[in-house]
C-alpha cells in the first residue's frame, strides 16, 4: 500500500477558508481552557502572592464550568480542522534545503501542537470520568501540557497569520487559495460544514460535559455526563474509597481545633451545641460539574475564638483519611475570616451522609471542591 | 504585521520552553516517556484510523448516495461521530463508578442511541422543511402557486 499525495484529496470544503473559520473559534475555545486552567490551577496553589477572592462565591464554579465546556466545545472543532487539513500531511518536502529545513521547523512545531491537543483534550475528558490508565500525575501533566499547546498554537498563528488573514477577509467559498487539486463538490457547501461545526460542538458540550449537568433541564439530557444528579449532590471520593468509614462513625470522634499551645477538641455533638449559620454555598469540582447546597454548621471563625485565634491567618485543615492528596489543605487567611466559611455539620436540612463528609467537613465559598476538606480531624492556626 | 507574526512567534516559543520544562522538572523519566508514548498513540489513532476511515464515508456517501441524501447523511454523521469522540471516556463505563454512586451513573450506549435518534429527526426534518420551503418560495416566483 503507497501513501496517499496531497492531490488525492480533491474535496474543496478541505480548504484554507474552512480551516481559518472553524480554528478562530477553536483557538477561542483553546484561550478559555488555558486562561480557566490557569485560575483553577492558582487556586489550588499553596502559596498565593495575591489571595484569591472569596467573593462572588460562584466565581469558581463559572470559571471551571467554563474550562469544561469549552475544552469539550473544542472536541468536534478540532476534529473538523485537522479534516480540513488533512491533505497537507501528505504534501511532498521541498527538495532545496533551505525551504526543507523550515518545511521541517514548521511540520514539527505542527506535530507538537497537533499531539498536544489531542493528548490534553482526552486526558481532560477522561480526569472528568475518573479514568486512569496511565503512572503520570494528571494535574501536572494537563498543566505543562497547556503552555506546550498554547505555545504551538502561538506559533502556528505567527506562521498562517498572512493566510489566515486573507480567508478570514474573503467570502468562504473564494478559491483562490485553494490547492490546485481541491476542484471537487463535497456533500454540502463550506458555510453549511462551518455551521455543522458549530452544532456538534453544542451538541457536546450539552450531551457530554460535566458542567452542563449544572442546569436543571440539561442534566436529563445530558446523555453522556458522568454525573446525572439523580442522587442529588455528587461525590468525587467516598467514605469507603478512602477508608474512613470506621473513624468517622467512631463515638470517640473529636475535631480538634488547635492555635500554638491552645487546643480544643469538640465532639460532634458539642460541634452541634455550638451556635449554628447556614449558608447557601456552590460545592464546585475541577471536573466542571456544581451543585447548590443549603449548608449548616459552625463558622469556621467561631470555633477558632475558642482557641484565641486572632484574625488574619491561614489554617490547616487535616481530614481523618489516611491518604491522598485532599488529606490536608491549607485554607487562606481571607477564606478562613470569611463569615459563610463553616465547619458543615448538615446538607439540606439533613446531617451530613458520610460520603458527604460526616460528622465535619469544610465548605467555604468560591473555592475548589477537592480543598472542601472532608471528614474534618484536625484544625491548625499556621 | 511583521511585528505582530515575531511577536506571536516569540510569545509562543516562551510558552513551549516554559510548558517543557514543567513537563521534566515534574516528571520521572519513565512517565515523560509514557507522556509522549500517549501523545504519539493519539496522533496515530487519529491519522492512521479515524481520518481514513472518515475518507472512505466521505467518499461513499458522495459516490453511492442520491444527491439530495449527501448532505444530510453527512451532517448527521459529523454530529454522531461527535458525540462518539467526545463521549469515549464514558460510553463503555456504565455503572462503572464502583463504589461512588454519583458516578458514571448512566447507560451511555442508550443514551448514545437516543441523542443519535434526536441528531437523525432532528436533521431529516430540518432538511425537509428548508427543501419544502425552497419549493414553496420557486412556485409563489413562478406564479404557478395559489399564494398572494
Amino acid at each position: 500500500m503507497t501513501l496517499p499525495r496531497e492531490s488525492d484529496f480533491t474535496s474543496r470544503l478541505r480548504s484554507a477558508a474552512v480551516a481559518a473559520r472553524v480554528g478562530l473559534w477553536l483557538g477561542i475555545c483553546f484561550a478559555v481552557a488555558f486562561v480557566t486552567g490557569l485560575i483553577s490551577h492558582y487556586a489550588q496553589a499553596s502559596h498565593q502572592l495575591v489571595p484569591f477572592p472569596t467573593h462572588p462565591a460562584w466565581g469558581y464554579r463559572l470559571t471551571q464550568g467554563l474550562h469544561v465546556v469549552s475544552g469539550t466545545a473544542a472536541i468536534p472543532l478540532l476534529l473538523v480542522k485537522l479534516w480540513a487539513v488533512y491533505p497537507k500531511l501528505f504534501q511532498a518536502m521541498p527538495r532545496r534545503l533551505g525551504p526543507a529545513i523550515r518545511s521541517g521547523l514548521e511540520r514539527g512545531s505542527m506535530a507538537v501542537l497537533v499531539a498536544g491537543s489531542i493528548l490534553e483534550l482526552a486526558i481532560g475528558t477522561m480526569n472528568v470520568a475518573q479514568w486512569y490508565i496511565w503512572h503520570f500525575d494528571f494535574k501536572r501533566t494537563h498543566y505543562a501540557l497547556a503552555w506546550i499547546v498554547i505555545g504551538a498554537l502561538l506559533v502556528h498563528v505567527a506562521v498562517k497569520l498572512p493566510i489566515i488573514r486573507s480567508a478570514l477577509g474573503s467570502d468562504i467559498e473564494e478559491t483562490a487559495l485553494d490547492r490546485p487539486a481541491a476542484v471537487g463538490h463535497g456533500a454540502m457547501s463550506r458555510r453549511a460544514l462551518v455551521r455543522t461545526s458549530w452544532l456538534a460542538a453544542v451538541l457536546a458540550v450539552v450531551a457530554g460535559s460535566s458542567a452542563a449537568g449544572t442546569a436543571p433541564v440539561l442534566n436529563r439530557i445530558a446523555v453522556l455526563s458522568a454525573r446525572s444528579r439523580r442522587y442529588g449532590v455528587p461525590i468525587n471520593r467516598t467514605a469507603s474509597q478512602v477508608g474512613v468509614v470506621a473513624s468517622a462513625t467512631s463515638s470517640s470522634y473529636r475535631c480538634e481545633v488547635r492555635h500554638g499551645g491552645n487546643a480544643s477538641s469538640f465532639s460532634r455533638a458539642e460541634l452541634q451545641a455550638l451556635p449554628q449559620a447556614t449558608h447557601t454555598l456552590p460545592i464546585a469540582c475541577v471536573e466542571g460539574w456544581s451543585a447548590d447546597g443549603t449548608w449548616t454548621g459552625v463558622p469556621l471563625r467561631t470555633l477558632l475564638d475558642h482557641v484565641g485565634a486572632p484574625r488574619g491567618h491561614a489554617v490547616r485543615v487535616t481530614s481523618l483519611q489516611q491518604a491522598g492528596s485532599d488529606r490536608q489543605t491549607e485554607l487562606p487567611a481571607d477564606f478562613v475570616d470569611d463569615p459563610r466559611t463553616l465547619v458543615a455539620l448538615m446538607l439540606d436540612g439533613e446531617p451530613l451522609s458520610l460520603d458527604h463528609g460526616y460528622p465535619a467537613r469544610l465548605i467555604a465559598p468560591d473555592r475548589p471542591g477537592a480543598l472542601q476538606t472532608k471528614w474534618i480531624a484536625r484544625i491548625e492556626v499556621l | 504585521m511583521r511585528r505582530t507574526r515575531i511577536a506571536l512567534a516569540g510569545a509562543g516559543l516562551l510558552f513551549l520552553g516554559y510548558g517543557g520544562w514543567l513537563m521534566v522538572r515534574w516528571q520521572s523519566v519513565g512517565q515523560l516517556a509514557e507522556v509522549v508514548g500517549w501523545a504519539a498513540g493519539g496522533v496515530l489513532l487519529h491519522d492512521a484510523v479515524l481520518a481514513p476511515l472518515t475518507f472512505g464515508t466521505g467518499w461513499l456517501i458522495r459516490r453511492r448516495l442520491p444527491r439530495w441524501a449527501a448532505a444530510p447523511a453527512a451532517v448527521t454523521l459529523i454530529l454522531v461521530g461527535s458525540l462518539v469522540v467526545a463521549g469515549f471516556s464514558v460510553l463503555g463505563r456504565s455503572h462503572g463508578g464502583g463504589k461512588n454512586h454519583t458516578l458514571l451513573d448512566r447507560d451511555y450506549p442508550a443514551g448514545l442511541l437516543f441523542a443519535t435518534a434526536v441528531v437523525v429527526g432532528g436533521v431529516a426534518a430540518g432538511y425537509a422543511l428548508a427543501r419544502g420551503l425552497r419549493r414553496t418560495r420557486g412556485r409563489l416566483t413562478d406564479g404557478t402557486g395559489h399564494g398572494r
